[in-house]
């Protein structure tokens, strides 16, 4: 391969098959292939590979499902354009008849489609409203990485007959792949329960061997993986900062900031709910939130930065003008708030009544 | 590795070997920690000495073109052989010891202001022996390592297994940039980036598959304990090491049975 080859080697073709199977959702034939070796015998018996631990690895072995493989699942995601939403057009009576057309058979039509907020709401904007709302865009981006990574996985499960995966572990990667790209790797290990055909969708859970015997000692069993980002923006309006500028020796409540931290897992909690749901689940265990907060920019939704600003001739030869006065910025606080956790439901051999506990108490504290 | 000679001592420095006779004669040393060394004689095996194997290793420089994502097979080789050689000297330095094996292997990567290119590999080990003189090598005849801490390494046994050796494999990949084209026909929607996610998804399934070539060549039954680790050692964001490492069993007793766990609650205070 030379300095600068530009070619993408002999295969060209093949790598071009693989990359469709990605894009539609699919895993890598190198994987396919993988875990079919996995499956086959081979002359001393067929292999096994997991993630856990020696511990697990025995408990599970006394529970009497077998490990069959480590599985995983990669998603790479670029985020796309998010806007703020954008402000009511003006109800003027003078810029709405320059704003509409003749008459047509369903009333008065538009003729400038971009309905300008006033200077004065402008103004407004920016000097008296807080914004604090959910970015759609970027919440459904890390959805979607997360879900692709997920199904990957689950997909890889199936291959090789799993009935379930346990110890699913997400990881959010940065190998600074560029601006505004999300990176999830998803691992696991594939269990199946001895005398199934293994050809149902497997059930994922991030519970560790451990903790599926306790919930299987109490009746419980996992029932499915719970994840979900909600991405929310707060900006405090100019009145607002310049105010708590005079009063900064006071303790003052960044109101907007707390109303979106409330609202961001608000949101987060009910969409697990409906997760729940979804499992046909009754509850969920280990429930974990996390987040991040930065500082960012955004812009407000508006047509202008499709369309020339300027004079421009409407329906019946009237001008108008479009102004752009609405390409406006906010600057905020950005909140991705993650959760993940397990949805449980009663299993099979449900049993009544606690189990049997023992107390110990160590002599030293560290475990040495 | 056919041509490998088991009594061979090449590898091993002149006071190491002077230390080993040491050993040899009864003083032995380790690193496991008072409760490790409790189950490891429980489980029927003493300690004969802290074993090392050492390698330093000039990594060479390899290029792929910006938009090809690719495995870069020299630095991949260099990653991997200067792991096997590492150990493969501690490995010698057991056999040395007549040990069975080795246990609570850690494998290090040590860099250094003097060699900006250069990287050490160590491995340091337990050297342990079955006091009853009852074989627990591996099937070709040299001794076992993993990574197991002797808890882990007692569990082990206790379920009726037992660990041949260590396996692992690397992959060094080149992941591709995008071209224009294909960055301004993404931009504005939430995308997936399928060449990304297809460099990367490879890369770790190389990784893991010559992890289970090396598993299947020591004629283990599975592998416990499997670890995925992603490391840039330097080279800068687009080109990662995918590295798998785990601890290869057999199957020993397949009637063993684990007594069946008791709930305890611990009622020291979590500090």
């Amino acid at each position: 391969m030379g300095f600068f080859a530009r070619g993408e080697g002999p295969d060209e073709g093949q790598r071009s098959e693989e990359l469709a199977r990605i894009e539609g959702g699919g895993i890598p034939s190198r994987a396919a292939e993988r875990l079919k070796n996995l499956g086959t015998p081979g002359p001393d018996g067929s292999l096994f590979t997991s993630g856990l631990s020696v511990n697990e690895f025995a408990l599970l072995r006394r529970m009497g499902p077998e490990p069959l493989a480590q599985v995983m699942g990669a998603s790479v995601v670029r985020t796309g354009w998010q806007y703020l939403p954008a402000l009511d057009p003006t109800l003027n009576a003078f810029t709405s008849a320059m704003r509409y057309g003749g008459p047509g058979p369903t009333g008065y039509t538009l003729t400038n489609r971009y309905g300008e907020p006033s200077m004065a709401q402008v103004r407004n904007y920016k000097w008296r409203w807080s914004v604090v709302c959910e970015l759609h865009t970027l919440s459904d981006a890390w959805n979607l990485a997360r879900r692709r990574a997920l199904d990957r996985l689950a997909e890889e499960a199936l291959q090789v007959g799993a009935d379930a995966v346990v110890g699913v572990h997400l990881h959010r990667s940065d190998h600074d792949l560029g601006s505004g790209t999300i990176e999830y790797v998803v691992t696991g290990t594939a269990i199946r329960v001895p005398g199934s055909d293994g050809t149902s969708w497997p059930v994922l859970t991030d519970v560790s061997v451990q903790d599926y015997w306790r919930l299987h000692t109490v009746g419980y069993e996992p029932a499915g993986f719970l994840a979900t980002t909600s991405v929310w923006f707060a900006a405090p309006s100019r009145s607002t900062r310049m105010q708590r500028r005079r009063q900064f020796t006071q303790n003052q409540e960044l109101e907007e900031l707390s109303r979106a931290f409330h609202a961001a897992r608000d949101t987060v909690r009910a969409r697990l709910l409906g997760q729940v749901g979804d499992a046909h689940a009754t509850g969920a265990v280990g429930v974990e939130f996390s987040h991040d907060v930065h500082r960012e920019k955004l812009a407000v939704a508006s047509a202008f930065t499709e369309t020339r600003r300027g004079w421009h001739v409407g329906r019946l030869g009237l001008p108008y003008r479009v102004s752009g006065r609405s390409d406006i910025e906010r600057r905020g606080w950005v909140i991705t708030m993650h959760a993940a956790g397990t949805a449980t439901r009663a299993g099979a051999g449900a049993r009544s009544g606690p189990p049997e506990v023992k107390t110990s108490m160590r002599m030293r504290s560290s475990n040495g | 590795m056919t041509d490998y000679d088991p009594k061979s001592v090449e590898g091993i420095p002149e006071s190491g070997v002077e230390r080993l006779e040491q050993n040899r004669e009864g003083l032995y040393t380790s690193d496991l920690t008072v409760n490790e060394f409790m189950l490891v004689t429980e489980a029927g095996f003493d300690p004969v000495g802290l074993v090392v194997g050492s390698s330093i290793f000039h990594i060479g420089i390899q290029i792929a073109g910006p938009t090809t994502s690719r495995e870069l097979d020299t630095l991949s080789q260099a990653m991997y052989s200067a792991r096997h050689l590492a150990m493969t000297r501690m490995e010698e330095e057991a056999d040395q010891l007549g040990a069975d094996g080795i246990v609570g292997v850690r494998l290090d990567i040590g860099r250094y202001d003097w060699g900006p290119n250069m990287a050490e590999f160590i491995a340091i080990g337990t050297a342990v022996k079955h006091r009853d003189g009852v074989l627990h090598r591996a099937p070709n005849g040299r001794p076992f390592q993993s990574d197991l801490s002797g808890q882990e390494f007692w569990t082990l046994l206790r379920t009726g297994h037992r660990p041949v050796g260590m396996v692992m494999g690397s992959c060094v990949f080149h992941v591709g940039r995008r071209g224009p084209l294909r960055t301004i026909a993404q931009t504005g929607r939430n995308v997936e980036l399928p060449n990304y996610t297809q460099a990367l998804y490879e890369a770790r399934e190389l990784a893991m598959q010559r992890m289970q070539t090396e598993a299947q060549e020591l004629g283990a039954e599975g592998i416990v304990g499997v670890s995925l680790s992603e490391r840039s050692h330097g080279w800068g964001s687009h080109v990662i090491e995918f590295f798998s490492l785990g601890t290869a069993i057999v199957s020993t007793d397949a009637e063993a049975k684990i007594e069946p766990p008791i709930t305890v609650l611990d009622l020291n205070d979590p500090s």
